[in-house]
């Protein structure tokens, strides 16, 4: 059965690569909100519902508190590593 | 008939082009797409071309949709034009808020794309 995402699916891929080295390299609030909001809206489109959701809590505890939480920062960053190895 | 006429405000492209794919499996809506709501206010301020609905991304640099809401209910042309917002922010309470600002439905994302184009006319109130 055809994907009929298939095109936007692989600019998402691609684009994942770019957030996991944002993830390891940024340590701006402002920076890893900004992605990890866009992933929040995007993954789930895809069927990445728990990427999704890992993206959401690291934005809204941002939001929150203005601080990052590491360990939401590490978890997201596993689901991000995890996608984009599986797909190479 | 004529098409229903849509414009969809979202800073991120990846959406915009996938609301556009989305809703264009309708066959029968002709949508508009802008990067910020600067982008769209200007394009709509030099046109006589008049959407039947917004879709308003809510987070967004310079101008949020909820500004941006505001700024079109200050134009005669889309006073009472409806508007629904598209947000991943999922909260009962954040989406009773959009509401009371005016807003006529939420969709949240991330939204099912086979799906969008029934949503919105659902929300519109059309067939």
């Amino acid at each position: 059965m055809t994907d009929p995402l298939a095109p936007m699916r692989v600019k998402f891929l691609a684009r994942c690569e770019e957030d996991l080295l944002t993830l390891r390299q940024s340590t701006q609030a402002s920076q890893l909100t900004a992605m990890a909001h866009r992933l929040a809206g995007a993954a789930g489109i895809f069927g990445y519902h728990d990427l999704g959701a890992l993206a959401l809590r690291v934005d809204d505890g941002i939001r929150a508190t203005g601080e990052i939480d590491k360990g939401e920062l590490d978890a997201l960053e596993q689901a991000l590593q995890a996608l984009c190895s599986a797909k190479t | 008939m004529s098409p229903l006429k849509l414009v969809y405000v979202d800073d991120e492209p990846d959406l915009r082009e996938i609301a556009s794919f989305a809703i264009e499996l309708d066959g029968e809506i002709e949508l508009r797409t802008y990067p910020s709501g600067r982008d769209a206010l200007d394009a709509l301020d030099s046109s006589s071309w008049r959407p039947d609905g917004f879709l308003l991304d809510v987070m967004m640099p310079d101008m949020d949709g909820p500004t941006l809401l505001q700024h079109l209910r200050e134009r005669v042309a889309f006073s009472t034009t409806p508007v629904v917002f598209i947000t991943a922010r999922a909260q009962p309470n954040e989406h009773q808020a959009f509401l009371d600002r005016g807003a006529l439905g939420v969709i949240t994302k991330p939204f099912d794309p086979m799906t969008l184009a029934r949503r919105i006319r659902s929300i519109l109130g059309l067939p």
